[in-house]
């Protein structure tokens, strides 16, 4: 009696067999959660201590963005709702419909941390609540949660050649810190310091799921350091192989002023 | 194994399949997998440091991926055996959606939805047994030890869901023979 029908069974093998994820999708996937790892690690060294993330359903986080600059770096880091993404598609197509998510919603960011505190060995500590809800409308300034207090995107002072202290290093994932340490050097007025950080990673690992990322930074760093026509080709290049980026308007503001001395 | 911190990009590899597939199965609807996968291994990546290997990666993983679907359950306001018609379709209706499909690609569509549709009518903690243990193959003891339960509790909820599933089969049978033309 315990044991199922044979046309139970043959659904359930079907299940076991089928919904694997391509490739592509297993890869915008992990992005997208490096990038929210990413977030979370910023908001971390803010607050001295680990923050718990909320589980909220409706976004996709893409990814961080450098403004404009001017006497000042600022940096802002930015949420958006990235739907121009493909969507997630079994490989069997076991989902129809399109699995991705339509839009941000409503966001409705959990105020429930202690959800996701796994059992025994998972121990996951209770701590402040990111609420998503904050940065899915896009920002102006970095939230809190994004840990940039004021007095990080004051400008930088002048002999800003120093290397600022390091943001925390996940061990895990040296493309993170990278891309982090070369954030802060934009943001710290240190734009070579930041495509030599970035470059050094080329050589060193080459491709990486946050490549996107790093491209883009690397283009708004040599836009500053180096403004004319070589910085003007490589905004180009990355606005001609990355225009779904969210990073393009940045790009293009960035290189904004290369461009006009060109002209 | 003990004392090793697994590297996140081979756990990434290793599971994110089983973890697509899981969450799927444990009711998360088709629009949402996308991002309650994403939740999962974010806490995987910030936990995987405390990853003490005195259980299976893959059980300490879907514990993870449980708390999470719990949470992705209560704040929808609603159990995976509720699910107010969504993602939920009748045989016919699926066909007629994907009559230009592949045929092969088409029958898998098919067995996964009327699965869905099945294990939607299961009880939650019937539903996280029946998953584990009939599509994820499971031992009661990893069972017992995921959802914190002995292993006499995980053998007397896997059998009510096997009785449970088996009886919404032959109800969503008879519902499509009613039907037919």
């Amino acid at each position: 009696m315990n044991d199922l029908g044979p046309e139970a069974r043959s659904l359930l093998a079907a299940a076991r067999d089928a919904d694997s994820l391509t490739r592509e999708d297993r890869a915008r996937l992990k992005r997208s959660v490096l990038l929210r790892v990413a977030v979370l690690g910023a908001a971390s060294t803010a607050t001295s201590g680990a923050v718990a993330m909320s589980v909220a359903t409706k976004v996709t986080l893409t990814v961080l963005t450098v403004a404009a600059l001017g006497g000042g770096s600022v940096s802002l880091w930015a949420w958006k709702g990235r739907r121009a993404e493909p969507p997630v598609t079994a490989r069997t197509h076991a989902t129809p419909r399109k699995l991705a998510v339509a839009a941000p919603k409503s966001a409705a960011a959990s105020d429930d941390s202690r959800a996701l505190v796994p059992e025994p060995e998972v121990k996951v500590e209770t701590q402040p609540v990111i609420q998503r809800r904050d940065v899915i409308r896009g920002v102006s300034r970095p939230p809190e949660i994004l840990g940039a207090p004021p007095a990080e995107i004051a400008p930088a002072p002048a002999s800003a050649s120093v290397l600022a202290p390091a943001p925390a290093i996940d061990p895990l994932n040296p493309e993170l810190t990278v891309l982090r340490l070369a954030q802060e050097d934009l943001r710290a007025g240190r734009p070579a310091q930041a495509l030599r950080r970035l470059t050094e990673y080329d050589h060193r690992f080459g491709k990486g799921v946050l490549a996107e990322e790093r491209r883009a930074l690397a283009a708004i760093a040599f836009c500053q350091v180096n403004p004319g026509p070589e910085a003007n080709t490589r905004a180009a290049r990355f606005l001609q192989t990355a225009p779904e980026s969210p990073l393009v308007e940045r790009v293009r503001s960035a290189c904004q002023r290369s461009s006009e001395i060109e002209k | 194994m003990v004392g090793a911190v697994p590297d996140f990009d081979a756990v990434y590899e290793d599971q994110v399949d089983f973890v697509w597939r899981t969450v799927r199965r444990m009711g998360v609807r088709a629009a949402d997998a996308d991002d309650v996968v994403q939740d999962v291994f974010v806490i995987v990546h910030r936990r995987l440091a405390e990853f003490e290997g005195r259980a299976q990666l893959k059980t300490w993983v879907f514990k993870i991926l449980l708390h999470v679907v719990r949470h992705y359950w209560r704040t929808h306001q609603r159990k995976p055996g509720n699910r107010a018609g969504e993602d939920v379709t009748t045989l016919q209706t699926l066909m007629a959606d994907h009559e230009s499909g592949p045929a092969a690609s088409l029958e898998r569509v098919e067995a996964l939805r009327i699965l869905d549709r099945l294990l939607a009518a299961l009880d939650e903690d019937k539903r996280e047994v029946f998953v584990l243990a009939e599509i994820e193959q499971m031992t009661a003891a990893e069972i017992a030890d995921i959802v914190d339960a002995n292993a006499n509790t995980v053998a007397s909820r896997l059998r009510a869901a096997r009785q449970d599933f088996e009886k919404a089969l032959a109800r969503f049978r008879a519902r499509e023979l009613g039907r037919q033309p």
